[in-house]
């Protein structure tokens, strides 16, 4: 419940009047819509609640925000599609979450391939603007009705990682506003009258001072407007689809989209063909299924996944490479591509999925990779899912520390629920230079579950941190935790956080936990 | 003790110089920066050797400036406020190469020329930039994100991972190297922050001791074309078709300046021909096919080439000026650095400032226009500018480079195209030319424009440099 | 791979196994992925037209969107929160339209019915006597005048003088035509259910009305949260076409419609339920009638909410994995066939389509709410290039026609009965 004493009706009456009073809430029903999401953490600690909503409307309305929170010294995150509320829902007193509902700009520069959006547009409405020019953009597999600005800030996979890159390296120009208020433009955005379309300096690339795996969680600042990447697209404007939800089928132009399900019997003998297509240079779109996504997706009911893993329906394709081929050039890159991938199932032992399995998933799932939609399955069959140890790396590495894992899973399984089998997603980025992989074991939202899966996510850090092994689940953790096993990098970026925000209001206790911090300063400058 | 024997303890005595020519030679390059003698000359064979110097160097407040490369052209490496020169050439191990990850690990004294040869006995490549000179550092040109010829998208970000030695001496690994368990130590993204802060440093945030690069295969099979343009706003839409449909590797344009600086074997006869001969521009586009099926992957892309060719109406050839085997001779020199120290920019008057930056292609014409315009008001003739337009990412932006020719020896010469690259450089940015990486004066022309950003590179720098000891005045530093 | 036999990990809750009701498990399981805010995203076409929840757009807060409901819900029900903790509960439970169209996206990827949570907490709040005021009135009236329009039940027969049909309260008929409380009381849109009276005559039905007599469907009530009047005005119905030996009810609205077809059954209602255009889709199927008229009209049609998607949703009716169905085909079929008109489609039809704004009882209590979300779909037909936009709905015909009227603009708004006149 909101304290509501003085500090907060004083905060309230100047958000009020700097916003208007239908732009800013505290009452506690309208909060408790800012509590939880289904990830462990949150679940455990959805009765605390924020105090404070606001809806900003500009730039200029979040600086504004920002800037009060430094004078009030009250503190704030940001929400715009609002999963992986564990990491910025309210963790403290007098705490404000800022919702970017209202801030829902999107342009698109056709010709210099890239879109300008702002923090509440989703992948799917850029996408939509940018398939009707021949334009597209990398889409997360939680979903593209998540926020793509949220989604390169944070974290990214995109679905067509394996030709458009990790998202990273999609962002370009950005309005980011430091946690004092103040106005930081980056990439071509620092050069006046540049535009946005490039994203690296001037001089130093700050987009990695943010971004690693994932980013910091809005604890150096917020993004306010970003341009993204768009890559080709030789499809159709609309997606072609057929049916009623959610037995949708889509069957993209076969002249020049063609999938290819390629199971193989070990996954080193996977791993090993796609290095092979990677270095052939060919196809729009690669993954590795493990036999746990395959049901997940393609499951339209609990009823039917679990009959599914009865029967042993996916488990039959343990080691699928999922490969859509486009032909981004003309119809007949797309028959080159055939060519030269039929050569390398020959070569590698591939078998392709028989008919009918092919016809069973084809049409209805496979394109979600295209326009993501079936991210929200995962957490169907329990309420809730884990994001397992997501490594990035070379697809070698993710092969070789997937045994490990799955090793430590097992002994949480249950309560872990059924994985259909020991795999390991895998995305490999940039014509397979290098990869992530991870798997994602569901579980069910109770919470003596709840616990237990946090201390397997405790015990999965200090193995990774054991290991020497930099994954997303040690991404997440606070780099106070994490720095000292990685060349303290917390060290730097704990003096750039005093800096940047001086009274720790951007999202305390994420990325780095500068109380901590200063406490082990002064144990370590006491007189021994 | 002095400075020249703390050094000799640590690399050893025939490694550390104070030889006042030596000192000379790092005082300069081939820019416009005002020349600065160092102190002392160190040259380590380690990152071990590295560490220990700069903590020494943190220890007495000595700034140290880091060289890769045995030629400069911008400035950064040398020493604005004096202090010790680390000289990165004896690091000059090509450490792994790994053709499965697609990659290299180089120490930064590895050159271009080195690089290029070992990768190529096994049938790979790091992309390059045009024609760098042989003994340029291969990580600095990472580093330097000098454009490349393939504008791939997933050939470009070229610098995975690499090790850091920050400017307090400690060790430092970005991305999965930071992982000590991680076998592949490839992925730039992992914990924060990644080798893109050390991008554009002009080593004022740390030294690389190593990094690991992205490689290609080099193709089986290559078929170069030629397009000739009259006027540079007739070339944004070709290149962006061409493009858009993803036809190509390397595709690049070059003036006839440039094309025939490049070209001429007899000097200056050969290049007043060429440059007499050949087109105003030309743009260089080479279709190349991999291990499999190579000439079928060059005939669909060159039937598309033929298609957006006809379409918008230009030729489509394989020579220019009727220069025989001329597709044959780019080809070999597309993927090589320059072959000898007569690089083909000094050859014109011995010297060559280039003013270079990033704009989308639809204004490159603006851009060409304006740096027509000063250096007339200046009296430069518009004949002598060499034009570089490299397009990036498949057309998303284009990375433009004009080059300016003074004979070194001639002041009232050198004065003058140091003035127009002045003006010249202070107008392209005015117009919004992005100039990613500011060297020497370019610095104050776009860090007085970026005021946020340059308070936040202050804020990174006290972070990792409280006591500014890495190559001090660079940037906004 | 699999290399060791184990035993499976199953999950302990049976619910995790195989859904079924229970309203907590349903609130809680709500993950806050926030597909219920948005359309299909397959099926997002312009950037402009991309949400489905017009209380999440329109209020912006998560709190009036169906995963704030579901928060709200649980906090309810675990007495997290009570009435009396904030005075907005009442409002973020009812502005919501109860179109179901974040429950049909939501169920795309869960086993969930919130849409259900949502209105049995509406019944909830009325049986633990959480009012909201604006509804007061309405339901006064309806308590007393037997309709949801504030007017005298003895007006409810006017829209039939002068038509020559079976009067069902005199004598029995086999089909009785329902025309519902907006038809009869809205007398720009009398000529619509005239009009639908006069296509079945045409077509040789022996179709009667309740006239005067007629009483509300209940269905209106239903979604505001108040079961006790939606079950005696069934009843009532039941009762009055049982006495007439009804075999076939006929309506043109939807909502009355939806309430028959999937509400009346529990009631022990017996009736075939038919939407007229599913019974001229037939008649023109049986070649009974024929569109002979040219009609040379661009026009897009509106799919109402409980013509569509709702008829997946009702209580019993849900079947995990089940596509949500609904009468899409029917009234395109008409619309194809008509000569010389061109259907143009919006971005969001059938299972994703857009409310027209009037449904739960927003018409009444928001008005503003109501006029926004209207005003979104007619820009989104004007995007079309229709000239008219088509419905088969005299709530959705209300709120849209209010909705060009105060755009100031030309769109014409007509019912697909309107349509079908005008080729016969």
């Amino acid at each position: 419940m909101p304290l509501g004493d003085e500090k907060h009706r004083l905060i309230y009456s100047e958000l009020v009047s700097m916003l208007g009073e239908s732009n800013v809430a505290d009452g506690p029903a309208t909060l408790k819509a800012y509590s939880r999401d289904m990830f462990a953490v949150s679940v455990l600690r959805r009765k605390r609640g924020p105090e404070f909503i606001v809806l900003p409307g500009s730039t200029e309305d979040v600086q504004r925000i920002i800037q009060l929170a430094n004078r009030y010294k009250f503190p704030f995150s940001v929400i715009s599609g609002g999963w992986m509320f564990p990491l910025m829902g309210a963790a403290r007193p007098y705490w404000c979450i800022i919702d970017f509902k209202r801030m829902t700009g999107l342009e698109i520069d056709e010709k210099n391939m890239y879109a300008i959006i702002q923090p509440n547009v989703t992948h799917a409405q850029v996408q939509a603007e940018a398939m009707k020019i021949g334009l597209y953009n990398g889409i997360p597999l939680v979903g593209a009705h998540m926020s793509a600005l949220a989604n390169h800030a944070w974290h990214g996979w995109h679905g067509t990682a394996y030709r458009t890159g990790f998202s990273t390296r999609n962002i370009l120009g950005m309005e980011w506003i430091l946690p004092t208020g103040e106005l930081l433009s980056t990439g071509s955005l620092a050069a006046p009258g540049a535009g946005h379309f490039w994203g690296e300096g001037p001089g130093p690339d700050l987009r990695n001072l943010r971004k690693g795996v994932v980013g910091d969680n809005g604890s150096l600042g917020i993004i306010t407007r970003m341009a993204i990447k768009l890559h080709r697209w030789p499809g159709p404007r609309f997606l072609p689809t057929e049916g009623v939800r959610p037995q949708k089928k889509c069957e993209l132009p076969a002249d020049r989209f063609k999938w290819y399900f390629i199971n193989y019997p070990t996954e080193k003998k996977l791993i090993d063909a796609m290095y092979e297509i990677g270095k052939a240079e060919i196809g729009g779109n690669m993954e590795r299924y493990d036999s746990q996504r395959l049901a997940f997706e393609y499951a339209k009911s609990r009823d039917e996944y679990w009959g599914l893993l009865e029967q042993g329906y996916w488990q039959k394709f343990p080691n699928t490479i999922a490969l859509c081929l486009w032909g981004f050039t003309s119809e007949k890159q797309l028959q080159y591509e055939e060519k030269v991938l039929n050569q390398i199932i020959d070569e590698t032992g591939g078998e392709l999925w028989p008919k009918e399995a092919y016809e069973k998933f084809v049409p209805y799932v496979a394109n979600t990779k295209i326009r993501a939609i079936w991210g929200p399955r995962w957490c169907r069959n329990g309420g809730s899912m884990q994001t397992g140890w997501l490594v990035m790396d070379t697809l070698d590495e993710i092969l070789s520390y997937t045994p490990t894992v799955w090793e430590h899973l097992r002994k949480y399984t249950p309560p872990y629920l059924e994985g259909h089998g020991d795999s390991a997603w895998v995305l490999p980025f940039d014509f397979c230079h290098f990869g992530g992989g991870d798997n994602a074991p569901p579980f069910e939202k109770k919470e003596d579950i709840v616990k237990a899966v946090l201390a397997e996510a405790m015990e999965q850090m200090a193995l990774d941190t054991k290991n020497g092994k930099t994954t997303f689940e040690l991404a997440t953790a606070p780099i106070n935790v994490t720095g000292p096993s990685f060349a303290n990098f917390h060290v730097p970026m704990a003096k750039i956080k005093k800096a940047f925000d001086p009274n720790n209001v951007s999202n305390p206790t994420r990325f780095i936990d500068m109380d901590a911090m200063e406490r082990a300063e002064k144990e370590a400058a006491k007189p021994s | 003790m002095g400075l020249k024997q703390d050094l000799i303890e640590i690399v050893g005595p025939e490694y550390v110089s104070d030889d006042p020519e030596a000192l000379e030679r790092y005082s300069k390059d081939h820019s416009f920066v005002q020349p600065r003698r160092p102190s002392c000359v160190a040259y380590p064979a380690s990152a071990e050797e590295v560490q220990r110097i700069v903590k020494y160097a943190n220890q007495r407040l000595i700034p140290v400036t880091p060289r890769s490369s045995t030629v400069g052209f911008y400035g950064a490496g040398i020493p604005g406020e004096g202090g010790i020169i680390v000289d990165l050439t004896r690091m000059n191990r090509i450490l792994e190469i790994d053709a499965r990850n697609k990659r290299v690990k180089v120490e930064p004294g590895v050159t271009w020329t080195q690089v290029q040869a070992e990768l190529q006995k096994q049938g790979l490549m790091v992309c390059n930039p045009l024609l760098p000179h042989p003994s340029k550092s291969v990580l600095t040109s990472a580093l330097e994100r000098e454009p490349i010829l393939i504008c791939k998208t997933e050939y470009s970000d070229t610098l995975l991972t690499s090790e850091v030695v920050l400017p307090n001496g400690e060790m430092f690994w970005t991305g999965a190297a930071a992982g000590k368990g991680m076998k592949g130590k490839l992925a730039p993204d992992a914990l924060i922050p990644g080798a893109r802060l050390w991008q554009g440093a002009q080593g004022t945030l740390g030294i690389l001791t190593w990094a690991n690069i992205k490689v290609e295969y080099l193709p089986a099979m290559d078929k170069v074309f030629f397009v000739e343009f009259d006027k540079v706003e007739d070339i944004a839409e070709p290149v962006y078709q061409i493009q858009r449909r993803m036809v190509g590797n390397e595709c690049l344009i070059l003036n006839d300046f440039n094309l025939a600086a490049i070209l001429a074997k007899d000097w200056p006869g050969e290049f007043e021909t060429l440059r007499e001969s050949l087109p105003p521009l030309t743009l260089i586009l080479c279709l190349s096919g991999l291990h499999r099926l190579p000439a079928e992957k060059i005939a669909y892309e060159e039937e598309a080439l033929m298609e957006v060719a006809s379409e918008l109406r230009f030729k489509v050839s394989r020579t220019v000026a009727g220069i025989p085997g001329l597709a044959g001779t780019v080809l070999k020199m597309l993927r090589k650095p320059w072959p000898n120290d007569d690089y083909w920019k000094f050859r014109y008057k011995g010297s060559c400032h280039d003013i270079f930056f990033h704009t989308t292609l639809d204004r490159v014409s603006d851009f060409t226009v304006a740096m027509d315009e000063v250096a007339s008001e200046y009296g430069y003739p518009t004949r002598d500018i060499g034009i570089y337009l490299q397009p990036l990412e498949r057309g998303r932006a284009c990375f433009c480079q004009f080059g300016f020719h003074s004979d070194p020896t001639n002041t009232s010469e050198v004065n003058l195209v140091s003035s127009l690259f002045l003006a010249a450089s202070e107008m392209a940015i005015s117009m919004g030319g992005f100039f990613t990486t500011p060297y020497g004066p370019w610095a104050d022309m776009v860090y007085s424009r970026a005021a946020s950003y340059t308070r936040a590179l202050k804020v990174i720098k006290n972070a990792y440099d409280p006591n500014n000891i890495l190559n001090p005045g660079k940037l906004c530093l | 791979m699999v290399t060791e036999k184990r035993k499976l990990s199953l999950p302990t809750d049976d619910w995790n196994r195989k859904y079924y009701w229970d309203i907590r498990k349903v609130a809680w399981n709500c993950a806050r992925c926030s597909t219920c805010k948005w359309v299909d995203v397959w099926e997002v076409k312009d950037a402009r037209f991309a949400k489905i929840c017009p209380s999440s757009l329109y209020y912006n807060f998560d709190a009036y969107s169906c995963q704030g409901r579901m928060d709200l819900s649980l906090a309810l029900i675990d007495k997290d929160l009570t009435y009396d903790d904030d005075p907005q509960i009442l409002d973020i439970m009812f502005k919501c339209n109860t179109c179901g169209g974040c429950d049909a996206m939501c169920k795309g990827v869960q086993d969930m019915e919130p849409l259900r949570v949502m209105l049995e907490m509406r019944a909830k709040f009325i049986e633990d006597g959480q009012l909201l005021p604006q509804f007061m009135p309405i339901i006064d009236n309806l308590r007393k005048e037997d309709n949801m329009m504030m007017q005298r039940k003895a007006d409810r027969g006017k829209w039939a003088e002068g038509l020559d049909v079976k009067d069902l309260t005199t004598q029995e008929g086999e089909v009785v035509f329902h025309a519902g409380c907006r038809l009869c009381f809205d007398q720009e849109l009398w000529h619509v259910a005239r009009g639908a009276v006069n296509l079945l005559k045409k077509a040789g039905v022996d179709v009667g009305i309740m006239g005067k007599d007629e009483t509300c469907c209940g269905a209106r009530a239903y979604q505001m949260g108040y079961r006790g009047e939606f079950t005696k005005y069934a009843e009532n119905n039941i009762e009055a076409w049982k006495n007439a030996k009804v075999k076939t009810v006929v309506v043109s609205c939807s909502d009355g419609y939806y309430a028959m077809k999937r509400l009346y059954p529990e009631l022990g209602a017996n009736f075939e339920v038919v939407h007229i255009v599913e019974y001229i889709d037939r008649l023109v199927k049986e070649g009974k009638l024929k569109f002979t008229r040219n009609v040379p009209m661009r026009v897009t049609y509106h799919d109402p909410c409980h013509l569509g998607r709702r008829l997946s949703q009702a209580p019993g009716y849900y079947v995990p994995g089940q596509p949500i169905m609904g009468i899409y085909e029917p009234p395109r079929n008409i619309i194809k066939s008509i000569p010389g008109v061109e259907l143009a489609e919006m971005y969001r039809i059938k299972e994703y389509s857009w409310c027209c704004g009037a449904g739960g009882g927003v018409i009444d209590a928001y008005p503003d709410f109501n006029n926004f979300t209207a005003t979104e779909r007619i820009k989104e037909a004007k995007d079309t290039g229709a000239e008219a936009i088509v419905t088969a709905c005299s709530w959705c015909q209300r709120s849209l026609t209010d909705a060009v009227t105060s755009m100031g603009d030309k769109m014409k708004v007509i019912d697909i009965v309107e349509l079908i006149e005008q080729a016969i």
